[in-house]
């Protein structure tokens, strides 16, 4: 294969797997916006500038926009083709990754993109509004679903399929990294009874944002816990969108594309790393200097592919 | 001026043609609400798979759909048969042609044509001469494209020998009727073309550097903002062949070799769809970023085969056709089975003169242009067009043929209106290796405005699924 077809394959999955975060980070954000909202209906200006610091939009948002409102920020986040960040701009570059190789792609895969990429261009604002939205990012969300199904289902076991999951899984461990370390500090656990409730509802948009509510609840038996949810979305090999998970797919595809690469050696290395430590060396670490460590790493690794496969000197 | 008697695919000498028949006697049953509904089914069919072009110049949404019409243009098994043999005496032809320019110039020692035509004319490229290519064929895959003008008569309107597109459009126009139409597929035996890229891979290899077995092909695009991307991808995908560009490439001690994920990977035959100027900065133009550095010497040391041969577009120059039937006859001793359009070279001062006498009569074309682009259609144009058309004419009247304007056959298309006749041509694609041939069909196009003779996709035409007809019981021997 063409080290510029597997870089398109690798792309084209990675956007998709933005879109979903984008989405699920929207969603998350709503749910919160609710817990939190006052009396008089103002927007909670610290909730709807999550997204928009996640994605490193902020300054960009401030300079178009005076004020931070919820309607805002979403119609930026969704449908802002000059926003890089926004689902319409990842969609169009993940379109565009697919195009450029749709030779290699099954029609499966191509349709499914190109049917989400024209419903979402003709998308307007007004589809936006408080009653239509959660419809909006729930068939965006069916989309990247339906998008993996089509990969995986359809798609040759081959070179191919590896990048486009190295793709994916490593978007997913950047994101999910990224995600926990902008969570606000916590103080230690509290025995009010007011903060307890603000926190179970915290925590639970902090896993919904993840997808990872109902694994916490199978793999714990006790309440919410920050410390317990970082352990979940660290160490926890069985979670979907855990770091553990996003590195031991990222082996698993090195593993199958060539045994003796550079990158997956790295890859090996973190892997051996996540298997072995506990929740307590992270806290002791600092949960956002560990994360921040291994954004680098995960960075290290994508580059290293590109020289390993893609023939980038 | 009088309306010409235009001859119509479907109905002409007072009923209903053969082809026709069972077509004419379904569609007069069919409501127009079914076929508003299949039109519509068509086009979001067109849309989600992406058969799309891009439009140069164009801001905004760059991928356009080409209308496709949705009642076919029907061919029987005998006038497939003269069509079949004209296109590919043609087309042998310009390969003799090709291979006698770069090499003997026979045909110029001849005196059959002019010398500064061939050897002063920018499709000429000098870097071929003297140079053997595989098989001798230069023009691999070629388009015919022809207009009929009653029942019996066909002309060659334009060769095209460089790289002509429009072959995806024949396979995805069939696929769509399959699906939208699957009854009439039931009514008539047409003949099948899926199996082109089949043919086309075969053609390739066929013409791969002497000694090599299991040759690999490639298929060279500009990228996926050209206008054929599509198609590009669309025939790399059905001949299991990589898609590359141009920086996928690097020439190394005269091989040519593909950047893999596993590393470089030598190529052997590149089906380019690149233009002669684009594929070499070393030879050609040095801001090229679609080439390859070194690919020409590669080519002329014969470690790689490109698909077409670079130079063919010296057979398809409108200032050559007018020398066509003579060069049927020089190299293949025989009569032109297809006509060719009387053509006035407005270099020569009889022909410049008459050809300003009669503007509002002919179709004037650039010699280099292509794509409907730069041409006049006398009988279409107004008084103001024409007139700033004759100073472009004299200002260089070497760069300009005129032609009669020809009375294109029509054939009943489905518009807003209704069902209603439009001019259509014909291009069979005809694939040459070690053999000649063409799959049984090309592309039909339809100029889709009332009364228009341009076709091209560019000028807003569309296109039609052609049916060719199975002799009877031909489908019973395969």
């Amino acid at each position: 294969m063409l080290g510029r077809a597997a870089d398109n394959i690798f792309w084209m999955a990675r956007y998709v797997e933005r879109v979903e975060n984008i989405v699920r980070l929207l969603r998350a954000t709503a749910l919160n916006a609710l817990l939190t909202s006052s009396t008089d209906g103002a927007d909670d200006d610290t909730v709807w500038a999550r997204p928009l610091l996640l994605t490193g939009r902020m300054d960009d948002f401030l300079a178009r926009y005076e004020q931070l409102t919820s309607g805002r920020v979403m119609a930026y986040m969704l449908l802002d083709r000059d926003n890089p960040a926004s689902v319409k701009s990842v969609l169009a570059n993940a379109r565009e990754s697919a195009r450029a190789t749709r030779h290699l792609l099954t029609n499966e895969i191509w349709e499914c993109l190109n049917k989400t990429w024209l419903a979402i261009k003709d998308l307007h604002y007004v589809s936006l509004q408080r009653s239509t939205i959660d419809d909006q990012l729930d068939w965006l969300s069916e989309r990247c679903f339906l998008f993996r199904g089509a990969l995986f289902g359809s798609m040759r076991r081959d070179e191919g399929l590896q990048f486009a999951n190295l793709g994916l899984y490593l978007e997913r461990g950047d994101h999910t990294a990224r995600f926990l370390a902008s969570q606000p500090d916590r103080a230690a656990a509290s025995d009010d009874p007011a903060v307890k409730v603000r926190e179970y509802y915290e925590g639970t948009a902090l896993l919904k944002a993840l997808g990872s509510y109902r694994a916490y609840r199978e793999t714990f038996s006790s309440n919410l816990d920050f410390t317990r949810i970082a352990e979940l979305m660290i160490l926890h090999a069985t979670v979907p969108r855990s770091l553990r998970g996003a590195v031991d797919e990222i082996v698993v595809s090195l593993r199958a594309l060539n045994p003796a690469a550079d990158s997956l050696k790295a890859a090996y290395e973190l892997q051996y790393r996540l298997q072995t430590i506990q929740i307590g060396h992270v806290r002791r670490v600092g949960l956002r200097a560990f994360l921040f460590d291994f954004s680098k790493e995960l960075d290290d690794i994508s580059a290293q592919i590109q020289r390993d496969f893609m023939m980038v000197q | 001026m009088s309306q010409p008697a235009f001859f119509d695919e479907m109905h002409s000498g007072g009923g209903v043609r053969q082809a026709y028949d069972r077509y004419a006697a379904w569609l007069h049953s069919v409501p127009q609400e079914i076929l508003q509904q299949r039109h519509d089914q068509a086009n979001s069919l067109f849309r989600t798979v992406g058969i799309t072009f891009n439009v140069y110049g164009e801001e905004g949404g760059v991928e356009r759909l080409i209308p496709f019409d949705i009642v076919p243009r029907i061919i029987s098994a005998e006038e497939w048969a003269v069509v079949e043999a004209g296109v590919i005496q043609r087309v042998d032809a310009l390969n003799a042609f090709l291979n006698d320019v770069y090499n003997d110039q026979e045909i110029l020692r001849a005196g059959l044509l002019p010398p500064e035509l061939v050897l002063t004319n920018d499709a000429f490229r000098p870097e071929m001469l003297g140079m053997r290519v595989p098989r001798g064929v230069y023009a691999h895959i070629a388009g015919i494209d022809i207009v009929r003008v009653d029942a019996e008569t066909f002309y060659v309107l334009e060769d095209n020998a460089r790289t002509p597109s429009g072959v995806s459009y024949m396979l995805e126009n069939r696929q769509a009727m399959m699906r939208l139409f699957p009854d009439l597929f039931g009514a008539y035996a047409v003949a099948p073309v899926s199996h082109y890229p089949e043919m086309l891979l075969d053609t390739l290899r066929s013409v791969a550097p002497r000694g090599i077995e299991d040759p690999t092909v490639v298929l060279l695009t500009p990228g996926q903002y050209n206008s054929a991307y599509f198609e590009h991808a669309f025939l790399a995908q059905e001949m299991g062949i990589e898609l590359v560009e141009g920086q996928d490439m690097f020439v190394d001690d005269g091989d040519v070799f593909m950047r893999t994920t596993r590393g470089p990977k030598r190529v052997h035959v590149i089906y380019r769809r690149v233009d002669d100027e684009f594929i070499d900065p070393l030879t050609f133009r040095a801001d090229s970023a679609l080439g390859v550095p070194g690919l020409l010497a590669a080519y002329r040391m014969g470690r790689v085969t490109l698909c077409n041969a670079v130079g063919s577009g010296i057979a398809d120059d409108k200032a050559i056709y007018a020398y066509m039937p003579e060069l049927i006859r020089f190299y293949l001793g025989k009569e032109p089975i297809l006509k060719n359009v009387p053509t006035y070279t407005l270099r020569k001062p009889d022909d410049l003169a008459y050809a300003l006498d009669h503007l509002a009569e002919l179709v004037v074309k650039e010699v280099h242009g292509s794509g409907g682009y730069g041409m006049l259609v006398g009988p279409a144009a107004t008084k103001a067009e024409i007139a700033t058309f004759r100073d472009k004419i004299i200002a260089d009247p070497d760069g300009f043929i005129a032609q009669p304007t020809l009375a294109l056959s029509t054939c009943p298309t489905f518009v807003d209106q209704g069902i209603a006749p439009r001019h259509v041509d014909l291009r069979p694609f005809v694939l040459s290796g070690q053999k000649t041939s063409v799959v049984p069909g090309g592309l039909t196009r339809v100029a889709m405005r009332k009364g228009s003779l341009v076709v091209n996709s560019s000028q807003g035409g569309g296109t039609k699924d052609t049916w060719v007809l199975e002799k009877p019981n031909a489908r019973a021997r395969r």
